[in-house]
């Protein structure tokens, strides 16, 4: 659940908000103010944490993730400040009223 | 009673910054106090309330709660529990997580009850690590067990409680369950058994620095308990360097904040990483280990149904369309099943109150300006009150039940964007539109806004929107001067309004700037579920009866008001020789730049304060002559008039239920049903012959901007005090001016 992992550096780290829709990724680190990036963790987005893209919202903004067993809306200059590796889903994407986790 | 029952840094008050705790002397008889604390949105109000029988405010929505409340536990007579708004951390972020920071550091509390989601355990338990810190004894309230139950998440709680080391409850707040077990382990606590638990661990180097920083605290606080120092000295090494201004006068925290930083730097230096950080990876540590340890999850059909639904109410195509189908339906229904009240309410008020009233002061022998006073001044300003109320109380009704279920944020985050726009909030659109419907229950929507500034800038524009009661107005000068293009001028004034109420906001959010904490957005989707009844009905019932209360004695006062000024000198007979006339005079010549410097176009907008459409009937009494103050309608009621009387209460309210309910499945343009209202022709000859058409067009814009009514500066009052009601009621009159100065001008120009 809370998995964390130790690599941090890797070609492929992008800001969250880059992500589309149905993807999954691990936050690999957090910028902004301490503030910022306590008030953050707290929700989630914290190293070695997956997040999963759910959907924008109709107008582009802001961003829904399912991230730590909750829905929560990012506006993208939020998820600008989370860098995230993308990762392969353990299993495909889930369908429309299945569980919505990335291990099993 | 408590081993530290006299901290040293008197206990405070954050809102005031004075020494002392306000639940505490304001119940001095009070054994124990308790603080609840937990996550946003956990249920820590609904458990407030079962557990000491109050009606707290709770709503499916984080951040409900930003201030406290205190109560008596039922049964528990000498245990005062305290309800603190929710925070995902003990950081002070917000100024909600300050005032639960600060009294957890300032009051000696003797225990904290920690309501955690039981679904979501994962979540609170870093805030449990925090709160197990305190050194304060903690009792572990599982909330939402229900929740937990149905998606699958088991909890081994016999276990919890052994690794923390503190008693663990599983509850379910909105159906009481486990309450009274709750209540149990609080008399086991009062009776003395009551333990800190087992805080996480830190890294030996941070062991280290927070002894050192409890050294260097130790001499000024000498009469603290050694956990409560230690804790102190944890949190002023994260950083929480504020903590140092609530509990020391300002030159002793400057001096340890010179100190402290000092300490934290020399620390970030040697070990190039920030103490808080540190902290907090040891603290997600824990709480990782404590979820592997205690929870398993059966992940059968979990968030099913909120997935399903969101997949429809935010979709791309629908959520827009759908948003507004919502307030289309909401509107329809507000204003069409209320309509007919509205008329039987004001009937009842004229009729058989005002008949009961006139003779119950008749038979004492009341002298007519004491019955004009109780008729004309209290009665008039009850009756219109009593006139929002079926509204009121079914719009409070209908927010409420899409509060509760989850709709709202989803609002708020489709419709997010154009808000960022003018720097507002997702959650502002809604106040906005209500506001297109009656500016007083927009003005209380803004409470499901997180953030104070957020409410008030949104509170502060939304009387610009146009109310409905504004229509008559635009209507009646319409149709005077315009003829058939009535209808662009009065799309136009609408569009005007929401401009000027957006660019407002863009304008105050800058011109406030300097305090904004623009934090990171979140918005947390809550999952969706079935409105509680209870829960309903609670909230409906507190929020009429503070409407009733509040904006009641400020709209009775000024109706008190304006009767003094339009009846006296007693016995005046030429309006324009009252009190009122004379300030109508003596206003006017303020508006003869905008075209209307006239006494009786001053005086129609005066009397529009008490709501916009008298500005209609004003103009008619002036205009026309019909300012009937016939004493005989002072005198006791007739025969006649007790007859029509028990028409208006038996049959008349049949028809009104009667009607409502063909309203409710019949179709009628709700917004527009004001329009019914027939242009008198008279009236429109009258307003020919003392405006001109550019003078016309002015007026409207001005009775489209300045003060909505009395009830919508009651409203702001009562939520934003005094101070920010008087201001918004100077910018509005000066928005007003200054619009129709301008539109006065271009339309002299146009118009030649
Ligand atoms: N299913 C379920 N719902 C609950 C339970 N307790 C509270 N709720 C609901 O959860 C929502 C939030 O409750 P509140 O009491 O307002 O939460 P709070 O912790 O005071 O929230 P803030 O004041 O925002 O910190 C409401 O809709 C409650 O009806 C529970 O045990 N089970
Ligand atoms: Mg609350």
């Amino acid at each position: 659940m809370l998995r964390r992992s130790s690599s941090t550096s890797s070609p492929s780290v992008v800001p969250l908000d880059q992500l589309a829709p149905g993807s999954w990724a691990e936050v690999v680190r957090v910028q902004g103010p301490l503030r910022w990036r306590r008030r953050l963790y707290a929700l989630g987005f914290r190293p070695g944490t997956r997040v999963y893209v759910e959907q924008r919202a109709p107008l582009g903004d802001p961003i829904q993730y399912w991230v730590q067993d909750t829905w929560l809306a990012l506006r993208r200059q939020t998820a600008r400040q989370i860098w995230v590796r993308p990762v392969a889903p353990r299993r495909t994407p889930p369908e429309n009223g299945t569980p919505l986790s990335e291990e099993v | 009673m408590m081993a530290h029952g006299h901290v040293r840094p008197s206990p405070g008050c954050p809102r005031c910054r004075r020494g002392h705790a306000p639940w505490k002397t304001a119940r001095p008889e009070a054994v124990a106090t308790v603080a609840l604390v937990g996550s946003p949105n956990v249920g820590k109000t609904t458990l407030f309330n079962a557990l000491t029988g109050q009606h707290q405010h709770t709503g499916n929505w984080p951040g409900k709660t930003v201030t406290y409340h205190a109560g008596f536990v039922e049964g528990v007579e000498d245990l005062l529990l305290v309800d603190l708004p929710g925070l995902y951390t003990l950081d002070a972020w917000s100024p909600e997580e300050r005032v639960t920071q600060e009294q957890l550091a300032l009051y000696p509390f003797e225990g904290v009850v920690h309501v955690v989601d039981a679904a979501h355990l994962a979540r609170d338990l870093y805030l449990l690590a925090e709160v197990l810190e305190t050194g304060l004894p903690v009792l572990v309230a599982l909330n939402m067990w229900d929740v937990a139950r149905r998606e699958g998440v088991d909890i081994d709680v016999d276990q919890m409680a052994a690794l923390l080391g503190v008693p663990v409850i599983p509850t379910v707040a909105r159906t009481e369950e486990g309450v009274q077990a709750l209540k149990a382990a609080l008399r086991r606590w009062l009776a003395g058994t009551r333990s800190p638990g087992r805080p996480p661990r830190y890294p030996q180097r941070v062991q280290e620095a927070v002894e050192r920083m409890q050294t260097l605290l130790a001499p000024w606080l000498a009469e603290w308990p050694l956990v409560r120092q230690r804790w102190l000295a944890l949190k002023l090494l994260e950083g929480q360097l504020h903590l140092l201004d609530a509990l020391f006068p300002p030159e002793q925290a400057r001096g340890l904040r010179a100190r402290v930083a000092a300490l934290r730097e020399e620390y970030r230096r040697r070990w190039r990483e920030d103490p808080a950080l540190v902290v907090a990876d040891a603290r997600y540590g824990w709480a990782e280990g404590l979820w592997r340890a205690v929870a398993t999850v059966r992940r059968e059909r979990r968030f099913h149904l909120t997935r399903a639904i969101d997949q429809v109410v935010t979709h791309r195509w629908l959520g827009i369309p759908l948003f507004f189908l919502v307030m289309f339906l909401v509107f329809h229904l507000v204003i069409n099943l209320t309509d007919p009240f509205i008329a039987w309410v004001e009937d009842v008020f004229q009729g058989p109150i005002r008949h009961g009233l006139l003779w119950g002061l008749h038979q004492l022998g009341a002298p007519l300006w004491l019955r004009s006073l109780v008729v004309d001044g209290v009665l008039a300003g009850v009756g219109s009150m009593m006139t929002f109320l079926p509204g009121l109380t079914l719009l409070y009704l209908f927010l409420a039940w899409l509060e509760d279920s989850g709709y709202m944020a989803r609002v708020a985050f489709v419709m997010d964007r154009v808000m960022q726009a003018v720097g507002l909030h997702g959650k502002a659109v809604l106040p906005l539109i209500l506001g297109l419907g009656c500016n007083v229950p927009a003005i209380y929507a803004t409470r499901t806004l997180d953030r104070w500034r957020d409410r008030l800038v949104t509170a502060l524009v939304i009387p610009f929107i146009s109310c409905s009661a504004r229509l008559p107005v635009y209507l009646v000068f319409g149709m005077a001067f315009f003829g058939p293009s009535t209808v662009w001028v009065v799309w136009g004034l609408y569009l005007m309004g929401f401009l000027i109420a957006l660019l407002s906001a863009a304008g105050l959010q800058r011109f406030l700037g300097a305090e904004g904490e623009a934090g990171p957005f979140l918005l947390e989707l809550p999952p969706y579920h079935w409105p509680n009844r209870r829960v309903i009905g609670r909230q409906v019932r507190q929020q009429v009866r503070e409407f009733v209360v509040r904006a009641g004695t400020v709209i009775v006062a000024i109706s008190v008001f304006l009767w003094v000024l339009m009846n006296l000198p007693w016995g005046v007979e030429d309006p324009r020789q009252s009190w009122f006339g004379r300030v109508s005079t003596w206003l006017a010549p303020a508006l003869e730049p905008l075209g209307f410097g006239r006494w009786e176009a001053a005086g129609a907008l005066m009397s529009g304060m008490v709501a916009k459409e008298v500005v209609v009937s004003t103009m008619g009494q002036i205009y026309l002559g019909e300012l009937a103050s016939t004493p005989t309608r002072l005198g006791p009621p007739s025969a006649e008039d007790w007859r029509q009387d028990l028409q208006v209460l038996g049959p008349g309210l049949w028809t009104t239920l009667m009607e409502a309910g063909r309203n409710l499945v019949g179709w009628r343009p709700a917004v527009f049903t004001a329009a019914a209202l027939e242009a008198d022709a008279r009236l429109a000859v009258a307003l020919r012959e003392h405006f001109t058409p550019a003078g016309a067009l002015a007026f409207v814009v001005f009775a489209l901007l300045y003060v909505p009514c009395m009830a919508t500066l009651a409203a702001l009052y009562q939520e934003f005090g005094l101070r920010w009601a008087a201001l918004a009621m100077g910018y509005q009159v000066s928005v007003a001016w200054v619009s129709a100065w301008v539109v006065h001008q271009v339309a002299r120009v146009l118009w030649g």
